[in-house]
């Protein structure tokens, strides 16, 4: 009788007005909804990431490759609040100097995942029953393999590197997004606002861009928030594997790679850099599912 | 038959939310006898179907009941209010008991009241397993003799097809054996044939009759004033939780007393000659303001400065032998139909009849197989688009779900403003269809169904034509919601000379809104002449069985 138990707690996320499924139409004032205590924290945690990776020294002054042996191997302290590592860099400023390239590869990856799934995805909605077979009989086949493997095969085809793991990763992302805006475009295309505008006498051109376009990517780009997430944590798990930034480069994937050796004896080498890319990826996700909610309404 | 009623509701007060807060039904009163029938009239919203749920336990979560008596089959079935003055009424188990043996209850929607995946014979022998002691073979029999009791055709085959396999009024007819299985003494009827043709709403309408003959009492709500007035013997009309006037049918809908049931009962189209209003006239509608009369100007001036020729044609839209087959049913079959410039012709049908195909041919969006529609006097379809687009500001189109016809990002003055081509024309058009200028900031999914409608027709005017086409524009609308809307509709061809191709189900609209008739049924025209003969004398068999169907309100003077 699930039904019929009142509900207890709403989310943060939600809105202060639980009736809409009972009086229908919702008013315009709860569109300005204000955010929730976990969209404030998440969109504080973006806002010293983007501070880190635009201007890293302003957190931390020091030089993230400065090697210092005699300091190797310290524990988090005053000085050195994330530790040290195995030359005696200190992890808090690499931390710090690592968000660049881990945001970087993280939104260039999802960019070019949704780039290729826009092509991909319009031309099959909009171009007509055979480049809809093609486009999509070539996604399945995509979809057959996991993304990561997937990512690992253009690695394994082009040799390791940022550039060709951010590639990957996007890559691998992209059937994914190319299936959900094939099927946006093609709900929108066919809804009775899109006819409503043929009667009109709108040409194709403008009822693409004013009604086509803009309905069926907004959805998608609140989706591409919550992607980066995701890729930031594929691009981490294939430096990782080495075969994406490589030490001594300061990115968190590859701090982790370093760190392993040393799990037993120094375990803030790979907890801070770990503690990072969880972070991130969980406060773009928070915020990319705040937006979908937002736009669900 | 003895006096005592199976159900007596007593100042009824239901809400949502905290116990003793707003409630959405305040003070109902009402007694259910065996063979008699009342009837909740209401608008959508009204709380009707709130007060019928809350006499089988089923308003839904976070509500609280309270009543005076809340009495089914002689127990009350309203418990003691609790510290918080919430009402524990039976238990679910006890509940369970009331609903199917004492009271049987027939929704709207068959299509989603019935398990899509299992056999009708399972859905109504459920109602047996559970309220009597028969074993499955008598079950089976018993099954067998409730359909024939629904009237449903081949009841041994029919009871071994699932919901989805029936139409629409053969689903009906399954829910309400469901309903009736175990032989309830009172039956609720929850709008059961709001979704249906008027010709299967008859034969159901009969059915309910047939039923309350037997002894069965029934509780029908509806928003439809002539059904109730056919079924009912005592009506409860219902606006905003409140009960405005009860009492007999007959002196409650032929001598209405208070002024929102007169509302009700005027708003109803059904033979009310052409041009009267159904609507109390607004202020500012009566008259038309002078943003506008300067507006009329233009307009007159306009289209024929610009369509010197179109614009004296006497017909605006020649559809001549247009079919079109989709898959293997023809959808419109050789129909032919004119338009005179400046009146209505009323295309009237039941679902499945052509009359949706039709109106995308005319508009160009459906390529027909044979046949073709001229506008005024210029080739129309067949033509290529880039065409017909230069034309395309000529014909408008209103259509039945206003909302979805909005793109959603837009607000109502970006809409308007796109289709008028002129931000500066927002405020004009919204005056022309009675709504005020700060409508243009709202989206539409901000608006109620009537005034959607509006901004609809608003969009429809902006480009100047001289035809606009009515896909069913006041069918999702409550009655006196529909009635402004018709009356807006009269306006609006008075003050811009206006052609109409108005399509419905709905013959007391058609009548009301149409110069010429064409009834079409299997995708045929199979009557057509002007509204006053058609009604008056229908040649065609099917136009006569139509006509016989439609119930009618029996309206004082």
């Amino acid at each position: 009788m699930t039904l019929l138990e009142p509900e207890v707690e709403s989310d943060a996320g939600r809105p202060a007005d639980g009736r809409r499924g009972h009086a229908g139409s919702g008013h315009g004032s709860a569109r300005g909804r204000v955010l929730g205590v976990a969209q404030w924290v998440a969109l504080g945690v973006i806002g010293v990431l983007l501070v880190a990776a635009v201007l890293p020294g302003l957190l931390a002054p020091g030089d993230p490759l400065a090697i210092d042996p005699a300091q190797a191997f310290l524990s988090p302290r005053w000085g050195h609040p994330f530790g040290t590592d195995e030359s005696g860099r200190d992890i808090y400023t690499r931390v710090v100097h690592g968000a660049a390239p881990s945001l970087v590869i993280g939104v260039a990856a999802t960019g070019i995942g949704i780039a290729l799934a826009l092509v991909l995805g319009l031309a099959a909605a909009l171009g007509g029953r055979v480049v809809d077979f093609g486009v999509s009989r070539f996604l399945e086949v995509l979809f057959a393999f996991p993304g990561l493997l997937l990512a690992l095969l253009v690695i394994t085809v082009y040799g390791p590197g940022v550039v060709t793991s951010t590639i990957a990763v996007g890559l691998a992302t992209a059937p994914g997004y190319a299936r959900i805006i094939r099927s946006q475009a093609r709900a929108v295309a066919g809804a009775p606002y899109v006819e409503a505008a043929v009667v009109l006498g709108r040409s194709r051109a403008r009822i693409l861009g004013r009604h086509i376009l803009p309905n069926a990517l907004l959805p998608v780009f609140v989706l591409v928030t919550l992607g980066i997430g995701q890729a930031i944590v594929w691009a981490a798990a294939l430096s990782y594997l080495g075969l994406g930034a490589e030490p001594p480069t300061a990115e968190w994937g590859a701090m982790l790679f370093a760190g392993k050796n040393y799990l037993a004896t120094a375990w803030w080498m790979t907890f801070f850099p770990g503690l990072a890319i969880v972070v991130a990826a969980a406060a773009t996700t928070v915020l990319g599912r705040a937006l979908q909610k937002r736009g669900a309404r | 038959m003895n006096d005592a009623p199976l159900v007596r509701v007593e100042n009824l007060r239901v809400g949502f939310g905290a116990p003793g807060g707003p409630a959405v039904v305040d003070g109902v009163s009402f007694e259910l006898h065996a063979g008699r029938t009342v009837a909740l009239v209401g608008e959508s919203g009204s709380g009707k179907s709130v007060t019928a749920r809350s006499l089988v336990g089923l308003v839904g979560a976070g509500s609280w009941v309270a009543a005076g008596a809340l009495d089914v089959g002689g127990a009350s079935v309203l418990g003691p209010a609790d510290r918080g003055g919430r009402t524990r009424g039976p238990s679910a188990a006890a509940w369970r008991r009331i609903r199917g043996r004492q009271i049987g209850l027939v929704l709207q929607d068959a299509l989603v009241s019935l398990d899509p995946l299992r056999p009708i014979e399972r859905e109504i022998g459920d109602a047996l397993r559970l309220n009597t002691p028969l074993s499955a073979a008598a079950r089976r029999t018993r099954v067998l003799e409730l359909l024939e009791a629904v009237g449903m055709p081949e009841p041994a085959e029919r009871m071994r097809q699932r919901s989805g396999e029936l139409s629409g009024g053969l689903r009906q007819r399954a829910l309400i054996a469901s309903a009736i299985a175990a032989d309830p003494p009172v039956l609720i009827a929850d709008e059961p044939t709001t979704a249906l043709d008027s010709t299967v709403q008859a034969r159901i309408l009969e059915l309910l009759e047939s039923i309350t003959a037997r002894g069965t009492a029934l509780l029908f709500i509806s928003h439809d004033l002539a059904v109730v007035s056919r079924l009912a013997d005592e009506v409860l009309v219902m606006r905003g939780g409140r009960v405005v006037e009860s009492g007999p049918t007959e002196a409650v809908l032929g001598d209405p007393q208070h002024e929102y049931t007169r509302a009700l009962v005027r708003a109803v189209p059904t033979g009310v000659a052409r041009g009267i209003r159904l609507s109390a006239p607004r202020p500012a509608a009566a008259m038309p303001p002078p943003a506008s009369a300067s507006n009329q100007d233009s307009r007159e001036t306009a289209p024929e400065s610009a369509h010197d020729d179109p614009s004296r044609q006497r017909v605006v839209l020649d559809v001549r032998g247009v079919s079109k087959r989709f898959a293997r049913r023809m959808a419109v079959d050789d129909v032919s139909l004119q338009v005179p410039r400046g009146g209505t012709l009323g295309v009237v049908g039941q679902s499945g009849s052509g009359k949706t195909t039709l109106a995308r041919i005319i508009l160009g969006l459906t390529p027909p197989d044979a046949g073709s529609v001229l506008l005024e006097g210029g080739a129309w379809v067949p033509a290529p688009e880039r065409v017909r687009r230069p034309r395309r500001p000529r014909l408008g189109a209103v259509y039945q779900d206003a909302l979805s016809s909005f793109d959603p990002r837009l607000t109502v003055g970006q809409i308007l403003a796109d289709a008028a081509g002129d931000r500066s024309r927002v405020t004009e058009l919204l005056d022309d269809v009675g709504l005020a200028g700060q409508v243009a900031d709202a989206r539409p999914l901000d608006l109620s169904g009537g005034q959607r409608q509006r901004v609809s027709i608003a969009r429809a005017l902006a480009p100047r034509p001289g035809l606009i086409i009515c896909d069913e524009p006041v069918s999702a609308l409550d009655v006196t919601i529909q009635a402004q809307v018709l009356d807006l509709f009269d306006e609006l061809q008075e003050r811009h000379g206006l052609s109409y191709l108005f399509i419905s189900h709905d013959l007391g609209v058609i009548q009301h809104m149409s110069d010429t008739i064409a009834v079409m049924h299997d995708g045929r025209v199979v009557e057509q002449g002007s509204a006053a003969e058609v009604f008056s004398n229908p040649q065609s068999p099917y136009t006569q069985s139509l006509l016989a169907a439609a119930p009618r309100l029996g309206r004082s003077a």
